[in-house]
């Protein structure tokens, strides 16, 4: 009797968990394997175009919309997406987009200007929340609409959100905005937020720079002028328009959906989009699954039926599936397999726009000297930090803005020159190093930034005599102390969204959200407004490369290497394209003939 | 029944401790929800902020979040903007409780088996191989044990897969990995149990009477050599749920363990409150039910 108790208590153990197990699976709709998977690194902030910032976000995001525009599967360059074609006036002021009319929604109804006027507007509505509104601030009076204070939605958002129905204040933001820009009337827009402006000083303790008066949407340079003609009139000239509206955040979303569910719009059951996919299933850190589109109008040049994006993070587990062939794609596998895997044909590299480089803090002495800042990137041998440290294939860099942004040839930053560096530092006060306070070499924690970091600290010990101080932090935490100048030198990282110079020169204008360097200098912002002011092509090339003269000449930071892209890809997968922004549209990849798993 | 009834008040009064502490210690950590690389525009900001209720004062702030908590609401991702942090706990518990009620299956079966089989077979090279494998196993971190089973069963013969979740080959190496350390500890305890009562009296009157040695095992000796294991199950299965942190992160598995480790990083505040309660009263129930199954086996522990 007691034997077969101890026997029963393991069988029921058992039963129970092979209970729980049936009871925990539910709905299985993706037990069978998609034609296709990739690693999309994390886990995606959110769907919603408005909200996106990140690259694996833009992934998921223009494959299930597509914008005015989209980026070409070569160059990354902008191609005619929902927009068929486009004119320019020549002051380069008023936009005219022709849409496509033979693109549908995945409702069946056709996308229309009005849809993207409406879903523009809404980027830019305070209430949105967009972190990326900028973009269309060179729309006429995009940027006073896009700035104004407005109050959060209730007094007390979390409490009252209330447990049911998962809502939820992030929500409710959402279905603010599908309100506030569904009375667009522009009067009660208005209203709003001249309203909510009188509760926002106490709201937003030092935070704001400026409260700009409402403008009311009249004044907003978006129109529908018919179904299939969007007009936008800028305020100035901006070449790089049709690139930006390639950009995930541009992408439109529908007006009737969003109005309708609110905040659930995005959930699968509900997201209407107009790209080249639809959303099948969406597990939160798990996984997307996205099927082809019949309604977009390029679904003829759509190979893929279904595709697998993997929310996933660990460098090893996404090679551990690459190799195991449980993916078809991963981007940047970890820096410590590159000796097993570089040399793999399935290993696709290239150059990158985008600059490992370092920040100085120009507020700390003796760091504020332009000699000492010289001294130290004179001493770098960045040929063999790139090539001996970094390996992936990054290139040495002479210049800050990368090579390869179309019609710019960027000024040469000075290359390795010890003696000099020396000299530098000894006029500056400090012969051989004597004197020279510990430098706190502020870093990420990446192991890349780390090695790097490492390298850097030994060579300016052995050349010049300086001893660092390494500051390894999160990332979260190594931002702040970037932002709040708490450090001396610091690993930085920039990547272009698109081909323009400007997209690494405004980094440094005074005072902004990126410069977190304390660098200051009328003449190369007074530089970068002619620039931006700039019809002509060429012109405006002219006075950015000044800007970046002014870079060099002052030492402003220290590059050290033009980024370099590494791949993973199945040989059984077409289409794609190595390119300098490192874009793979999803809706130009394809499996080889006969090119099973 | 009245300590049950202590023991749920002192749990709720951890709770509502750590709920405290953790609010403390999350928002004291420098970088918040919004920094990102490419900064965003003040003004975006202090709407964000707002809109997140992240600008009041900070105790203006614990109040409403408690509050909240008691109407069971535990406020909106800052990371993940289509959920709230509700839905994201609804989805990943019941994928870590699975993935824990397996290993803790495994770390029972396994355990009680090869600690009975070493105490049977004691001194032979049975005894010795399991006793030693043990002792490896506990020895071994449970993301090392992850590296060896996945190089083993997914690269050199290719049985399961390296990550995810969703199909019945994708539990085995997890579950494995997770489970088998706390076996080992189980097979230890279970074999000293075994070993010591067949020293007792009453087992030889139990042999003397004939019962075979299986039934000397499990009918007798077993339900004195259990009590250690029962005792130990409580934290096993808090070190299981701890444990999940790192086997779900090398498998890619989307439970709360995950959620855990990236919200700190993510200055996700809701969502990593969020998960550090589920925890807490997760382990005070175990820990619970461990005292509550003790007093069953043994009667001179006041039964509740």
């Amino acid at each position: 009797m007691r034997a077969d108790r101890g026997r029963l208590i393991g069988a029921g153990l058992a039963l129970g968990g092979a209970l729980t197990a049936l009871a925990a699976w539910g709905g299985g709709s993706l037990r069978a394997p998609a034609d296709f998977a990739f690693c999309n690194q994390a886990e995606v902030a959110s769907l919603d175009p408005a909200a996106v910032t990140g690259v694996p976000e833009a992934r998921i995001v223009q494959a299930l919309f597509e914008g005015l525009t989209r980026q070409d599967p070569v160059t990354g360059e902008p191609l005619p997406g929902m927009a068929s074609a486009w004119t320019v006036s020549d002051d380069g002021l008023l936009w005219s987009f022709t849409l496509r009319t033979d693109s549908r929604w995945t409702d069946g109804s056709p996308v229309t200007a009005e849809d993207f006027a409406y879903s523009l507007r809404r980027l830019l509505d305070p209430a949105t929340h967009a972190p990326n509104a900028s973009l269309l601030w060179c729309v006429r009076g995009a940027e006073a609409f896009s700035r104004r204070l407005v109050a959060a939605p209730g007094a007390a958002p979390i409490a009252s959100a209330g447990a049911s129905a998962g809502a939820s204040a992030g929500a409710s933001a959402g279905a603010s905005a599908g309100a506030s820009a569904g009375a667009s009337a522009g009067a009660s827009a208005g209203a709003s937020a001249g309203a909510s402006a009188g509760a926002v000083p106490g709201a937003a303790p030092g935070a704001v720079q400026e409260v700009v008066p409402a403008a009311g949407e009249e004044a907003l340079g978006i129109e529908a002028v018919s179904g299939t003609e969007l007009r936008l009139r800028l305020v100035r000239p901006c070449p790089s328009l049709p690139a930006i509206l390639a950009l995930a955040s541009l992408c439109p979303v529908q007006r009737a959906c969003v109005e309708r569910w609110g905040s659930r719009w995005i959930a699968p059951e509900h997201l209407v989009s107009n790209g080249p996919f639809r959303l099948v299933e969406r597990r939160v850190r798990d996984r997307l699954r996205l099927a082809r589109s019949d309604g977009y109008w390029g679904r003829g040049e759509v190979a893929l039926g279904t595709i697998d994006a993997w929310a996933m993070d660990g460098g090893t587990t996404q090679v551990n599936l690459f190799l195991t062939g449980g993916a078809d794609w991963m981007v940047r596998p970890p820096s410590g397999l590159y000796g097993a895997l570089l040399g793999r044909p399935d290993c696709v590299r290239g150059p990158q726009s985008g600059l490992t480089f370092l920040r100085y803090n120009h507020t700390r002495a003796p760091f504020s000297d332009a000699r000492v800042r010289l001294a130290l990137l004179l001493a770098l041998d960045r040929e063999s930090l790139a090539r001996d440290v970094m390996r992936g294939g990054e290139t040495a860099a002479d210049s800050f803005v990368p090579r390869g942004m179309p019609g710019y040839d960027p000024p040469r930053w000075p290359g390795q020159d010890v003696q000099r560096a020396r000299a530098l530092l000894a006029a500056a006060g400090f012969p051989g190093g004597a004197g020279f306070p510990d430098v706190e070499l502020l870093h990420p924690h990446m192991q890349v930034a780390r090695d790097l970091c490492e390298a850097l600290a030994a060579q300016w010990r052995a050349r010049l005599g300086l001893r660092c101080r390494l500051v390894n932090q999160p990332w979260k935490v190594f931002l702040d102390s970037q932002s709040q100048l708490r450090y001396d030198v610091s690993w930085s990282a920039w990547i272009a969204d698109w081909l323009a110079p400007e997209t690494f020169l405004e980094l440094f204008q005074s005072g902004g959200g990126n410069n977190r360097c304390g660098f200051a200098d009328t003449g190369y912002d007074a530089l970068l407004a002619a620039a931006a002011a700039s019809a002509d092509g060429a012109g405006r090339a002219a006075l950015l490369a000044r800007a970046e003269q002014r870079l060099v000449d002052a030492c402003a930071l220290a590059p050290l290497h033009q980024r370099a892209n590494v791949n993973l890809v199945s040989p059984r997968v077409t289409g794609f394209h190595d390119n300098l922004l490192d874009v793979h549209p999803l809706r130009d990849l394809g499996l080889a003939p006969g090119g099973a798993p | 029944m009245r300590l049950a009834v202590s023991r749920a008040g002192w749990a709720a009064l951890v709770l509502l401790v750590v709920v405290t502490l953790s609010f403390a210690l999350v928002r004291s950590l420098p970088g918040g929800p919004f920094d990102e690389q490419r900064a965003l525009d003040p003004v975006i900001r202090a709407n964000l902020m707002a809109a997140y209720d992240l600008d009041a004062p900070l105790p203006a702030q614990y109040g409403r979040y408690v509050l909240g908590l008691l109407h069971g609401d535990f406020g909106p991702s800052l990371r993940y903007r289509d959920y709230s942090v509700g839905q994201i706990l609804a989805e990943s518990l019941p994928i870590s409780a699975l993935l824990g009620t397996l290993a803790l299956v495994i770390a029972l079966v396994a355990g009680l088996a090869a600690g009975a089989l070493a105490a049977a077979r004691r001194g032979s090279w049975l005894d010795t191989v399991v006793m030693g494998a043990a002792t490896a196993g506990i020895a071994l971190p449970n993301f090392v044990l992850a590296g060896v089973l996945v190089l083993l069963f997914s690269f050199h013969w290719r049985l399961f897969p390296v990550a995810g979740w969703g199909s019945p080959a994708q539990l085995v190496l997890p579950s494995l990995a997770l489970g088998l350390p706390f076996a080992a500890s189980i097979a230890r305890l279970f074999r000293a149990g075994l070993l010591e009562s067949f020293g007792e009296d009453w087992i030889r009157t139990a042999r003397a009477k004939g019962r075979s040695p299986s039934g000397v095992l499990w009918g007798h000796a077993a339900r004195v050599a259990l009590l250690p294991v029962v005792s130990y199950t409580g934290p096993a299965a808090a070190g299981i749920l701890s444990g999940s942190l790192v086997v779900e992160r090398v498998f890619a598995i989307s439970g709360m363990g995950s959620h855990f480790v990236d919200s700190a990083f993510n200055a996700d505040y809701n969502l990593a409150l969020g998960v550090v309660i589920v925890y807490t009263a997760l382990v005070s129930a175990l820990n619970l039910l461990a005292d509550l199954a003790y007093g069953l086996l043994d009667p001179r522990i006041e039964a509740p």
